[in-house]
């Protein structure tokens, strides 16, 4: 994580990727930058379908003072370069978070308890981020092994209708999950709070490894007494503020884990993917809302909203026209091993997508 | 200019054929995302450098409902240009 790639590598990570001599791939990326630069300094940008957009953007006059005199100077009109990286790079980039969804707060928690629920993982996050990846405690968080974990989070994530494990079935499962249905477009996020994290890093190089094992065995440790207490004490009568709030600590929890993996060993990004399947013979229910459609639940449930026909399929005795479903419709979900489709194979999404096309040609 | 034109005249200008210019080019973007999702850094002298980074969860107010939304934690891949392309863009200004 955070090395520097150098163009000699990068050549050299190219060849090995096409499968071409490594003196093409050197020619390659030097052509490239050499004509997008023309390009772009002919006044053209540059639209690479599936990678991106190299475009040139004015930036307006505007006052500026010099740092080191103190006088104030005008920077002149000029042009900026942007790249906008497209979906599926933008897509892949996030692989690693594509599990998480936005979630809608409840408006009785203040503002305060929030804070003090992120700063405190903020903390704990900076801390085993900086550990060493032998460390054998990330093994834990690839895949299924989450659930040993959280598995409450992992219920409520992907199962909508009854609820086997004894933890989630304690709450009030309507109000428990609404939170999980609102969406937000992944474009809007451009500026994030990123200065605090760096800052943070530093400090939290100074722990030292032994420190860094111990407290995340005692996370573990109490999140698993915190867990077990709650369970059996407040059964039944668990207020919404309760509930929420642990949502909240929880999806810190879960990222922070997933992230580590990933800063860690960088090749675990396929491993969040798999997060979704589950074993065949549980059936899992799901409904249609004026919110979530057949596609939300894909992506939900098996990571991919193409793969939305699957579920389509299994219903096909009670649903009509894909898009004009009865919001309330309960639907089964079925196990994608059932379909022999992975979520993670790009052959069968593309199958996914034929199939897709198949259902809507049957109304027309 | 789209991918087409690029292919092409890259091709052209490589002396390979434009299937080889696409294989490397769609590398070059795996490559890019691979490196990106562990927030290595990319640079290519002369161009500029790929870098990406790490948004952390944050708070924020959903403008019509006016609900608050967590949003969750993501990579995202940014792009800054050197100080030679920068030049180069403004060069008639």
């Amino acid at each position: 994580m955070n090395a520097k790639i150098t163009f000699q590598e990068l050549s050299v990570m190219l060849a090995e990727s096409s499968g071409l001599p490594r003196k093409m791939s050197e020619d390659f990326l030097r052509e490239f930058t050499v004509l997008v630069t023309e390009t772009l300094s002919a006044g053209e940008s540059v639209k690479i379908k599936g990678f991106g957009t190299f475009k040139l953007v004015e930036i307006e006059e505007r006052k500026s003072v010099n740092v080191a005199t103190g006088r104030e100077m005008t920077i002149p009109v000029h042009l900026r370069v942007t790249f906008v990286p497209s979906k599926e790079l933008a897509m892949s980039v996030n692989s690693p978070f594509s599990a998480f969804e936005t979630v809608e707060i409840d408006d009785e928690i203040s503002d305060s308890e929030i804070e003090s629920v992120s700063s405190e993982e903020m903390i704990r996050n900076n801390e085993e981020s900086n550990s060493d990846e032998k460390e054998s405690g990330y093994r834990e968080t690839d895949g299924y092994s989450i659930q040993d974990k959280t598995p409450d989070l992992e219920d409520r994530s992907e199962q909508k209708g009854p609820e086997p494990d004894h933890v989630a079935s304690d709450y009030d499962s309507s109000e428990y999950h609404p939170t999980f249905e609102s969406y937000l477009d992944d474009e809007d996020d451009v500026d994030g709070p990123d200065d605090m994290e760096n800052v943070s890093n530093k400090d939290g190089k100074r722990f030292g490894q032994g420190f860094v094992i111990g407290s995340l065995f005692t996370l573990v440790i109490v999140g698993i007494i915190y867990f077990v207490m709650f369970g059996d004490l407040e059964k039944g009568s668990i207020k919404q503020e309760r509930v929420t709030k642990r949502e909240v600590t929880k999806t810190d929890t879960i990222s922070k884990e997933i992230s580590d993996t990933v800063l860690n060993e960088g090749k675990t990004a396929e491993g969040t993917l798999t997060v979704d399947t589950r074993p065949s013979d549980e059936v899992i229910y799901d409904t249609i809302s004026t919110t979530r459609f057949l596609t939300t639940m894909a992506k939900q449930h098996y990571g991919n909203y193409h793969l939305w026909p699957y579920i389509y399929e299994e219903n096909k005795a009670i649903l009509g026209h894909p898009d004009r479903i009865r919001p309330g419709t309960k639907v089964v979900i079925p196990s994608l091993s059932k379909y022999g489709v992975d979520a993670g194979n790009k052959d069968d999404i593309e199958k996914a997508k034929r199939l897709g096309a198949e259902i809507y040609a049957r109304y027309n | 200019m789209d991918k087409r034109t690029l292919t092409d005249i890259l091709s052209k200008r490589l002396n390979i054929d434009k299937e080889q210019t696409g294989i490397l080019l769609d590398s070059f973007r795996d490559v890019l995302s691979d490196c990106g999702r562990k927030l290595d850094t990319v640079s290519l002298p002369g161009f500029g450098t790929f870098e990406s980074k790490k948004r952390m969860e944050r708070i924020a107010l959903h403008p019509a409902t006016g609900k608050r939304l967590l949003i969750p934690p993501k990579i995202v891949l940014s792009f800054k240009a050197s100080a030679i392309l920068k030049q180069k863009v403004n060069k008639e200004l």
